[in-house]
């Protein structure tokens, strides 16, 4: 018998030229006994093989946590479809770079935002096109800085009282990136007493913001909450602005 | 840093305490492709978990008997194992829905029963062969149950001579067939009546 398993073991071993193949093919189809052991062979190994795996897997998994500790063992379970999963990842990739990019917008980026948005158009009253600050809006709105400028500088000198006539002559300044200049117009129109509403202090801390020099941010806050604090025009936006500072 | 192919490739071509080490790496490594399994095929874990370690088994054998040709990575050639595996599940999963009763089947009888019935019948009569010899396998001593594995382990008879300290390989292949012997004797005639 021994020899008979020698023989099967040469065959699957491929230890037997292929005429000794041929033969042991031949013997399979027509020993029924013989066929019984190469069964019997095939099957020992498949268990062998199968106990094999058995502790090898024990083996693998020794100290592994890697089975949920809700073992999903029934089939049954759930499973979002693909298309719904990736439209669900891509929903929170958008809301999560909305909201990093919310956060991580310096102060000198809202800043930015705020005077694009604001301050590069001012709004003309109608009638008097003739008045000399509506000529100075109309020369900034075209971005005619310098002829801008001159109207709202020798209107400021001229008529000291003229609020209006600083706060544009600060805006070209500040468009025009003459941060100190700017500030300048924005302290004097601060400064400016019995105005019913006064933007100078808010319009400092936005001048300051853009300057980004050493304490300007630290400044601006201050002064943002100052305006907070007093109930001053901007005291919306500068909330906002601390908000995200 | 994790291992590259080469580096698990040497470890699993080493003497056989090194391999069962890098075996283990191997498998962790690429132990994700469970909850792949999971949700790619919708499997149960336990199944997905089968699959992976049956998949993890073949690739290692096939990289010990140089069938491995390295045209791909270890990665893409394990996953490939692993998606058959995963697929031979589902569709067994699908057919096998209904259990059978087999108790009283005897090889002509079997002709009567439609293809559908007899597969599976004859799947189960397979089964219970196996649960036999599984059974005695328990009978016939450690050592001779070691020498088995460590050839299914692939390891060859010199090799085997070597990790049990046999005089040579002609030696070890003797006793590794008169294991196999020593197990049908001890089940009898009970695989024949099967």
């Amino acid at each position: 018998m021994m020899n008979t398993l020698s023989y099967i073991d040469a065959y699957f071993q491929h230890q037997l030229s292929d005429e000794e193949r041929r033969i042991f093919e031949a013997r399979c189809e027509q020993d029924t006994a013989f066929a019984g052991e190469v069964a019997y062979y095939v099957t020992s190994r498949r268990v062998l093989k199968e106990e094999l795996l058995l502790q090898k897997q024990t083996l693998w998994t020794a100290g592994a946590t890697d089975k949920p500790a809700i073992i999903i063992n029934s089939k049954k379970n759930f499973i979002l479809p693909d298309w719904l999963r990736y439209a669900v990842a891509a929903c929170f990739i958008l809301l999560a770079g909305f909201y990093f990019l919310n956060r991580t917008q310096s102060p000198q980026q809202i800043a930015n935002n705020y005077v694009t948005k604001n301050l590069t158009h001012i709004s003309q009253s109608m009638g008097n096109a003739d008045d000399s600050l509506q000529l100075g809006i109309a020369a900034y709105n075209k971005k005619d800085y310098t002829s801008a400028l001159q109207i709202f500088e020798n209107l400021s000198q001229s008529h000291s009282e003229k609020s209006d006539a600083k706060k544009y002559a600060g805006y070209v300044y500040l468009v025009t990136q003459q941060y100190g200049k700017a500030l300048k117009q924005f302290d004097a129109l601060a400064n400016i007493k019995g105005l019913y509403s006064n933007p100078g202090l808010f319009l400092k801390a936005i001048a300051l913001i853009q300057r980004k020099g050493t304490g300007d941010t630290e400044q601006a806050r201050i002064i943002l909450n100052l305006v907070v604090k007093q109930g001053l025009q901007g005291k919306q936006e500068a909330e906002e602005l601390l908000k995200k500072m | 840093m994790a291992n590259t192919d080469s580096e698990i490739i040497q470890g699993l071509k080493a003497n056989y305490k090194e391999r069962i080490a890098w075996e283990k790496i191997f498998y962790s490594d690429y132990a994700y492709f469970i909850k792949e399994g999971c949700r790619k095929y919708n499997l149960a874990y336990d199944d997905s978990f089968s699959a992976y370690s049956d998949a993890v088994m073949s690739a290692l054998h096939n990289i010990l008997s140089d069938r491995f040709d390295g045209y791909s990575s270890l990665k893409s050639y394990l996953f490939q194992i692993f998606s058959n595996k995963c697929v031979d599940i589902v569709r067994k999963n699908t057919t096998n829905k209904q259990g059978v009763h087999y108790n009283t089947t005897e090889p002509e009888m079997l002709g009567q029963l439609p293809d559908n019935a007899r597969t599976m019948v004859e799947k189960m009569i397979d089964q219970q062969k196996k649960m036999i010899i599984k059974q005695h396998l328990n009978t016939i001593g450690e050592k001779c149950k070691e020498i088995l594995l460590l050839f299914e382990d692939c390891l060859t008879d010199k090799q085997i001579a070597e990790e049990l300290e046999y005089s040579n390989a002609a030696v070890a292949k003797t006793t590794r067939l008169r294991c196999l012997e020593k197990l049908r004797e001890k089940m009898g005639g009970l695989l024949v009546r099967l």
